[in-house]
């Protein structure tokens, strides 16, 4: 028979109470922090899964942010574009208006000065800013795309394509954008065009009897003197209004990540909104029309007319476009959503506290630790000592 | 037989029931003693020869005084002792490991980790904006102090082990000078064998043994005279003549991250030889300073350097606000997590961080004075002019010659030159006719394309940057190919840590039972019982009160004897 002693006893009985108030420890833990992982060591496979679950949260959380600000550019752009459609039809009432026959020139002239308004708002239109960002300049975001620019050019080195120096009449000389850099080099500068009929003055000389302009393109012609004022090319000066599309690469585009490995551009390029440098824009256009009004040319302002409807089209496709993408940023955000509900609720199965569970599991250890404790007092007391 | 004898009879049973009454005191006082092993008196029916009877009794003899003691179990407790050292201390260096990384927290690396993505992802949105650029560097502050806060944690750790090893070898060799004068005083004082057991020495000497244990595994022998030789890794600790201590060397050591610590070796002073202890806490604290924490800390530093790496080859792709490109995130400096820091260009601000991406500017060359090269040379303006001036415009080249008369020259093949668009060079047909003879001195304009700087409005590098995140730029294979995000490797290594700590917590536990039930086995036998103590006391005294009365009797025999003759 094993000797059992008094130290034993005692032993046993702390050994007990220690490992219950251990057990209760745990407990306690777990209720007060609501978390059932509080070191690695709790549950290793749980602590992995629950920190990659904590980083996915993360960035389901950012992918809405980047999906809501992707919003606010696409519904920017739309209004724009909106605006922009309603300008076009009007021109293209216009335009109707002044390939009527029975205008008279001073009614033409009317005709384009309203036009030249229109002008104005698509400037204005293409100009669009959400937070100061330029939204139709590619990732230029600081530099407004188009600019209605008053040139101030003295004609000196006319240069041919050949680059020989021209000074005979009839010529017919490319105007440069002069903000650059100055005119004595025209390779360096690119040609200006679009130049807004009605603003352009050459040393009192007069449209249509020295001179005429081909607006959309930025040349004059210099036509034979017939009244003797008209010696050479060369130092005249010549004021003009124009429209400047910026010289910066607008192509960029401006991206989101919504999802994993989905990125969505919320821009529309200006080439896709409004034409290339290299196609008919939209200020082609107008200014096509501007010029049949100014010159009260019916013909030409008919001509106009495809080219208006063409940039009104391009401008709907833009739209489209636009709608499309905030489309699919919409139902990327309701998936979002139901994902971020899906890993909040996995993170939770993980890592909280069943409280049903542990509070019972606690007042269970709870009446087991009083027990050892009521036990413990009654065993260790008696011993012959007492009985002496 | 004389009265006399009956008389000292009655004395040595006294003497007898005294000595064991003695021990009944000393057994009951140091019940809570630790180490204490409960005494016994062995008693033996004493005789002597008689010339009549032959051999008589004698009264009682106390033959000797027992521990009561279990030697197997003694060496059994001996050996867990020192697996319960090597846990117990292995589990408190783990938990401290636990507590450098605080994971599960927001204030563990991995928090740090996914502010730091998503403030790239907030720049990508808004990559002129300066509060947006100020939260990635703030971001980055972070997380760069959380890395470096571990880093340094883990090196003062290193230093604290360095110092615990020391102070650990300082309380070895105390317990070896302990037990060498126990095994002194027990030689001497059982040189008059059995009787004269050193009961109370042995105990101490059994006490200073399992606390030896606890820190280093040894094997212990007891020779003739009672004295333990205790050897470690087979070199002798204690020999018969005395403790041979233990010495700490202290030398210099580099980490892994460059920064020095003062390294702390043990040898034996038998050998010289430096000791590699096979057991015990001081082989924990050991395996802490040259695996554990290693294996942590290189892991961390690791991913310290490709979070440099992988961010500084791309932000070095990418072009800040004032359109310079190549400039690093971090400091590629960086060794470890102790060291990683922003670099020098961003820390000097916001307008540094390099969120475009960049594309393609159309460029306006200057008009260049240059002079047509030798014959059959090109004149490579893409590589002796600007490395800039290639991927001409089409139709944009014009080349004059300086004159007067300032004459232009015709391209095409044929005539005066021609021009490589992409490579930026020009070749001159070198006749002197059309004045494109060597050494003409020319001017040349162009146009050109190159890589630039797209504006303000362009996140992608933030973007891209950003989407390291989900790129796999750590945990290499062997063959050098990266198998996960930064983010899953670090919590991958934070599992690891767990399973290895709830390893080690669950082992402890086993030892820590066995060792429970040892002592109890050990207490079974050597412990004492108080009513088992009692119960014997009252024996005692009765055996006392009986030896008296029994001498009283004598003395009334003895007083009846001397009235006769009066």
């Amino acid at each position: 028979m094993t000797r059992i002693t008094y130290g034993m006893i005692s032993n046993d009985v702390q050994v007990g109470i220690q490992n219950n108030a251990v057990k209760l420890d745990e407990l306690m833990t777990k209720l007060s922090t609501g978390k059932v992982l509080n070191q690695p060591s709790d549950d290793s496979v749980g602590v992995t899964k629950s920190l990659k679950l904590h980083s996915q949260s993360n960035r389901q959380d950012q992918y809405l942010r980047n999906i809501q600000d992707g919003q606010a550019w696409l519904s920017t752009s739309e209004t724009a574009l909106k605006s922009g459609n309603d300008v076009l039809q009007r021109a293209n009432e216009l335009a109707i208006q002044g390939s009527n026959g029975t205008y008279s020139a001073p009614e033409r002239l009317y005709l384009r000065s309203e036009v030249r308004v229109l002008v104005d708002q698509m400037v204005s239109i293409a100009n669009t800013t959400l937070k100061g960002d330029f939204i139709f300049a590619g990732t230029q975001t600081d530099t407004p795309p188009y600019s209605i620019e008053s040139a101030t050019d003295t004609l000196s080195n006319v240069e041919n394509d050949n680059a020989e120096l021209l000074d005979t009449i009839p010529a017919t000389v490319q105007l440069y954008d002069t903000t650059l850099r100055d005119s004595s080099t025209p390779t360096g500068n690119p040609p200006a065009k679009d130049i807004l009929p009605g603003t352009m003055t050459i040393d009192g000389l007069v449209e249509g009897t020295d001179y005429t302009v081909d607006y959309k393109n930025g040349t004059v012609n210099f036509l034979t003197d017939t009244a003797g004022d008209l010696a050479a090319v060369q130092g005249l000066t010549i004021n003009y209004d124009w429209i400047r599309r910026s010289e910066k690469d607008m192509s960029g585009s401006v991206n989101r990540e919504v999802q994993q490995n989905m990125t969505i551009p919320v821009n529309v390029g200006p080439d896709q909104a409004f034409g290339g440098r290299t196609e008919t824009s939209v200020f082609d256009a107008l200014i096509g029309l501007m010029q049949g009004l100014h010159t009260n040319s019916p013909s030409q302002t008919q001509a106009s007319m495809p080219e208006v409807q063409d940039s009104l089209k391009r401008l709907l496709q833009a739209q489209t476009t636009a709608g499309s993408r905030m489309n699919r940023l919409d139902t990327t955000q309701d998936q979002n959503r139901q994902d971020y509900t899906a890993l909040q609720e996995q993170t939770s199965l993980i890592e909280d506290v069943d409280f049903a569970k542990t509070i019972s599991d606690f007042q269970n250890r709870q009446q087991v630790y009083q027990a050892s404790m009521q036990v413990g007092a009654k065993i260790i007391q008696p011993s012959l000592v007492n009985f002496l | 037989m004389s009265m006399f004898d009956l008389l000292n009879i009655g004395t040595r049973g006294l003497a007898a029931a005294q000595s064991q009454l003695d021990l009944v005191g000393q057994n009951v006082t140091n019940a809570n003693t630790e180490g204490y092993s409960r005494k016994r008196a062995n008693l033996q029916a004493g005789a002597r020869q008689d010339g009549v009877y032959g051999e008589v009794g004698f009264g009682v003899d106390v033959v000797n005084i027992k521990s009561m003691r279990d030697s197997l179990l003694n060496r059994q407790m001996q050996e867990v002792a020192t697996t319960l050292g090597e846990r117990e201390q292995l589990d408190k260096e783990l938990l401290s490991v636990e507590n450098v990384l605080t994971e599960p927290s927001d204030s563990g690396l991995n928090k740090f980790l996914d502010k730091f993505w998503s403030s790239w992802q907030d720049l990508a949105n808004n990559p002129a904006d300066v509060t947006a650029r100020q939260a990635v560097l703030d971001a980055s502050s972070s997380l760069v102090g959380r890395f470096q806060d571990i880093g340094n944690q883990f090196n003062q750790l290193i230093a604290a082990k360095n110092e615990e090893i020391s102070s650990y070898t300082g309380q070895i060799n105390q317990l070896l000078e302990g037990i060498a004068k126990d095994n002194q005083t027990i030689s001497e004082s059982e040189m008059g064998g059995e009787r004269t057991t050193a009961n109370d020495t042995r105990d101490q000497r059994e006490l200073k043994l399992n606390a030896l244990s606890r820190m280093l595994e040894i094997s212990y022998t007891e020779d003739a005279q009672g004295r333990y030789v205790i050897t470690a890794a087979g070199s002798l600790l204690v020999s018969t003549e005395g403790a041979l201590p233990l010495k700490v060397e202290r030398s210099q050591f580099s980490l892994a991250d460059g920064s020095q610590v003062s390294r702390s070796t043990v040898t034996l002073s038998s050998t010289g030889q430096e000791l590699e202890p096979a057991g015990g806490s001081l082989k924990s604290l050991f395996v802490t300073r040259d695996d554990i924490i290693p294996r942590y800390q290189n892991q961390i530093d690791e991913y310290a350097k490709r979070l440099v790496q992988s961010v500084n080859a791309q932000h070095s792709q990418g072009y800040d606000l004032a359109g310079s490109t190549g400039t690093n995130f971090f400091d590629p400096a960086t060794t470890g997590a102790s060291t990683i820091d922003l670099s020098a260009t961003v820390k000097n601000g916001t307008a540094f961080l390099a969120a475009a991406f960049g594309g393609t500017s159309q460029g306006l060359g200057a008009p260049l004075d240059l002079t047509i090269p030798a014959a059959g040379e090109p004149l490579d303006i893409g590589n002796t002019v600007n490395t800039n001036y290639r991927n001409f415009s089409a139709n944009s080249v014009i080349v004059r010659t300086v004159g007067p008369p300032s004459v232009l020259l015709k391209e095409g093949a044929g005539n005066d030159y021609t021009v490589d668009y992409r490579g930026g060079r020009i070749m001159f047909n070198n006749s002197a006719a059309s004045m494109t003879a060597p050494g003409t001195d020319i001017t040349v304009d162009f146009r050109y394309t190159s890589a630039a700087y797209n504006g303000q409005g362009d996140g992608n590098n933030a973007l891209k940057i950003a989407q390291l995140a989900q790129t796999k730029i750590a945990a290499p294979d062997q063959f050098g190919n990266y198998t996960a995000t930064l983010g899953d490797a670090y919590s991958s290594l934070v599992g690891k840590l767990g399973a290895e700590k709830s390893n080690s917590a669950s082992t402890l536990t086993t030892a820590t039972n066995l060792k429970d039930y040892l002592q109890k086995q050990i207490d079974s036998i050597s412990g004492v019982s108080m009513d088992e103590e009692l119960g014997n006391m009252v024996k005692f005294q009765n055996s006392y009160s009986a030896s008296a009365r029994y001498i009283n009797t004598v003395s009334r025999l003895m007083d009846t004897l001397i009235g006769l003759g009066q």
